[in-house]
């Protein structure tokens, strides 16, 4: 048989389907599109010590908005769109669907002795078709019904193919084509309640079976793999250490005080910095064939910067994560954030900007008493606030509200950390108190909220005895910092919990214990 | 012990510890088919999609293994269970178990993207075990491909309608069946009822939706 006639009938038997079952469409109604992780021997990392529920959302880039969430239908048109119901931009995300994650020792149990306690991955319960989901990740990126095709990035497709029949004409015998690589990656976000650490994949659909034109043979409707991810930590399990799709949780980015200057006026000048997050990913580079598409009048929905992988998507302006410095005037130590006046500080500082893990650095001065944040804002910068069918199928209004913590607005409750410059105002207190044992040592940290007449932090154990003392960090500058430090079994003297006192002012911590 | 009873009624208690032995033999065990339930089928898995009927009771418990009945290996095989408010997905290139099968009336979607093949089910039914058919909602909430026994009475897809007492007033419960082509290759809706509808096959489930008088409980009919 004729490679394109076979091509040809398996064509025809897909859009046979694709038609017979479109009765009920809803979102992903005609196709799943999993979002495996599990099976295919990835996970995330066991969250780190002190971090609290975990919980996950995800997004297709480009078509998120977590502003609006309501697992709407929609009508068949608009499936995949980010339109649902139709007329309403609720995106292409988890919307009010759960978002499950698996205990990876359970499901992998032939590899358990070498996953470590608390590793969490993605099984069979995700999907795009699950209840509750926002939109699709299905994209029909044209009014064009071949566009819509229930299938994650196919390489066959008759409407911008080469041929438009097999050999036809003479010399054409290929269905493949490159115009149909039109759906977006996904992210994949997890977090904790204390709102301190996060975990963050992004990756495209899954790589087709095949090489070269071969591909087109490969007419599955495809899936998401987050085990795909090539940039994270070594794959603990020895038959799989040549992967690195271990995906490691990260801080949440708070600004560091380098350097402080306080002004004749009691201002302070203040160098900061905060570690640059990593976007985990599976390095794809999914070119489109937008030529194509445009020899076929469809210039004004082609694919952003040619392709539909996270190294493509990554490249359009903005990147794919930003920070927003934001200040706020405090009296206490420890304010509501949610209570607070905040102000942007300058505008957005692309990720980019500098390698992921080295530091993000920002001059700023200001009054004393006053608490700084960074919202770390995940996903593709929006590239028109119109959110109208047409610039929302071409994923042009997403990604809306997603950051590594859940804050959606100046006022929400789940902050990024705080940083307090003190002033009079501010008590001079120890917070986010954690002594996590490892092997034989425990390491303490925590920070301060202000130091203005600190000499010196000690360890409290047992009976308030000192177990250590550590020299402070800004002592006098009215500025917070972060202490991290380590104690041996010996130096423990039997104590099961900790305080941490400031000298100067005296402050001390309520117990911690050692976890 | 007195042995007179024994030897009055041998034939009676004969008769009855084969019964009582063939009915536990078929409870204890799954891969027990010594019931006069039993039965073992060939079953083809054609290129598209597949609504498998899996026996009430089976050995093959989990997604990963119904890959392993039809020999599949890879990512162009995909399998979907939908429990009534969810779905549950696998591939058959995993490396875990995958979904747990509900089995009991519920039957499992396979979109086989390349080769066809064929795999042995085997499996017995479990008399008097009830079906629920789910209430209606936003997809994937209330579709379920109806597993009906091997040996239902029933001969058609109105026949279904009616064991599982669903609606029969529009907007009525919609049923589709999948063919040997691998797309849908028949509909009906339970309001139909001047028409029999499509027949049933050996095998293959049914995808029901859209019951708005839901849940429907029922046991399904058989010979």
């Amino acid at each position: 048989m004729r490679k394109g006639f076979k091509v040809t009938a398996v064509m025809a038997g897909l859009l046979l389907m694709a038609a017979g079952s479109s009765g009920v469409y809803a979102n992903c109604t005609a196709s799943i599109m999993p979002v495996f992780q599990c099976g295919f021997v990835g996970f995330f990392a066991p969250p780190p010590a002190g971090a609290g529920t975990v919980s996950a959302i995800w997004w297709q880039l480009g078509y998120g908005n977590n502003n609006i969430n309501n697992g709407a239908t929609t009508s068949a048109a608009a499936e995949g769109t980010g339109h649902a119901p139709t007329g309403t931009f609720s995106g292409n995300d988890s919307g009010i669907g759960m978002v499950y994650l698996t205990d990876a020792d359970s499901v992998l149990t032939q590899y358990s002795e070498h996953i470590p306690d608390g590793s969490l991955c993605s099984n069979f319960e995700n999907s795009w078709a699950a209840s509750g989901i926002d939109g699709c990740s299905d994209n029909p990126r044209s009014t064009n019904a071949y566009d819509n095709d229930n299938a994650l990035n196919p390489y066959w497709g008759p409407y911008y193919s080469y041929c438009p029949y097999a050999g036809y004409p003479a010399g054409c015998d290929s269905f493949y084509n490159r115009a149909y690589q039109i759906d977006y990656p996904m992210a994949f976000l997890v977090r904790e309640s204390t709102n301190r650490f996060f975990a963050l994949a992004m990756v495209a659909s899954k790589q087709r079976a095949g090489m070269g034109v071969d591909k087109a043979a490969d007419i599955s409707e495809n899936f998401y793999d987050l085990a795909t991810v090539s940039n994270g930590m070594q794959n603990p399990i020895p038959d799989f250490s040549s992967r690195n799709n271990f995906i490691p949780w990260q801080q949440v980015p708070r600004p560091r005080v380098d350097s402080v200057v306080i002004n004749t006026d009691m201002t302070r000048t203040v160098s900061l910095s905060w570690t640059n997050i990593t976007i985990h990913h599976d390095n794809s580079n999914r070119p489109t064939d937008n030529a194509l598409r445009t020899a076929r009048g469809l210039g004004t929905v082609q694919v952003v910067n040619g392709g539909v992988g996270v190294l493509n998507q990554g490249n359009q302006a903005g990147g794919l994560c930003r920070y927003q410095l934001q200040s706020a005037p405090v009296t206490s130590a420890s304010p509501d954030p949610s209570t607070l006046t905040w102000t942007n500080v300058g505008g957005p500082i692309l990720c980019s900007s500098a390698a992921p893990g080295s530091n993000i650095t920002f001059n700023h001065t200001v009054p004393p008493d006053t608490a700084l944040r960074v919202r770390t804002i995940l996903g593709k910068q929006p590239r028109t606030t119109n959110t109208l069918l047409a610039q929302v199928r071409a994923g042009a209004s997403g990604d809306l509200a997603f950051e590594a913590t859940d804050c959606r607005a100046n006022n929400c409750l789940n902050s990024p950390p705080l940083m307090i410059v003190g002033g009079g105002l501010v008590s001079e207190q120890a917070i986010e108190t954690v002594a996590a044992r490892n092997k034989n040592a425990v390491t303490v940290s925590f920070r301060t909220t202000s130091e203005l007449t600190v000499s010196n932090i000690d360890i409290l154990g047992k009976g308030d005895a000192v177990l250590k003392t550590v020299p402070c960090k800004q002592c006098t500058t009215g500025i917070g910092d972060e202490y991290s430090l380590v104690l041996t079994t010996g130096e423990l003297k039997g104590s099961k919990e900790l305080k941490v006192r400031l000298n100067g002012p005296g402050a001390t911590s309520g117990a911690f214990p050692i976890q | 012990m007195n042995l007179s009873f024994l030897k009055k009624h041998r034939f009676h208690v004969v008769v009855g510890a084969a019964a009582v032995a063939m009915v536990l033999v078929a409870v204890v065990g799954d891969l027990a088919v010594a019931s006069n339930m039993g039965f073992k089928l060939n079953k083809q898995l054609v290129r598209g999609t597949n609504l498998i009927a899996m026996p009430f009771r089976t050995p093959t418990q989990t997604a990963q293994q119904l890959c392993a009945v039809f020999g599949k290996t890879t990512a162009a095989t995909s399998l979907a269970q939908f429990t009534g408010t969810a779905i549950q997905s696998y591939t058959c290139d995993q490396l875990t178990a995958g979904f747990n099968m509900i089995n009991k009336g519920v039957g499992v979607r396979i979109i086989e993207s390349t080769t066809a093949a064929t795999g042995i089910i085997v499996g017995s039914h479990i008399p008097g075990q009830s079906v629920t058919i789910p209430d209606a909602g936003a997809f994937p909430v209330g579709t379920i491909v109806y597993a009906y026994p091997y040996h239902t009475t029933n001969v058609n897809s109105r026949d279904v309608c009616q064991n599982g007492a669903l609606t029969t007033t529009a907007p009525a419960p919609l049923l589709t069946r999948f063919g040997p082509g691998g797309g849908v290759d028949a509909t009906y809706t339970c309001d139909q009822t001047a028409s029999p509808g499509f027949p049933l096959r050996l095998g293959e489930g049914i995808q029901i939706s859209g019951e708005n008088n839901g849940p429907k409980v029922f046991v399904p009919s058989h010979f």
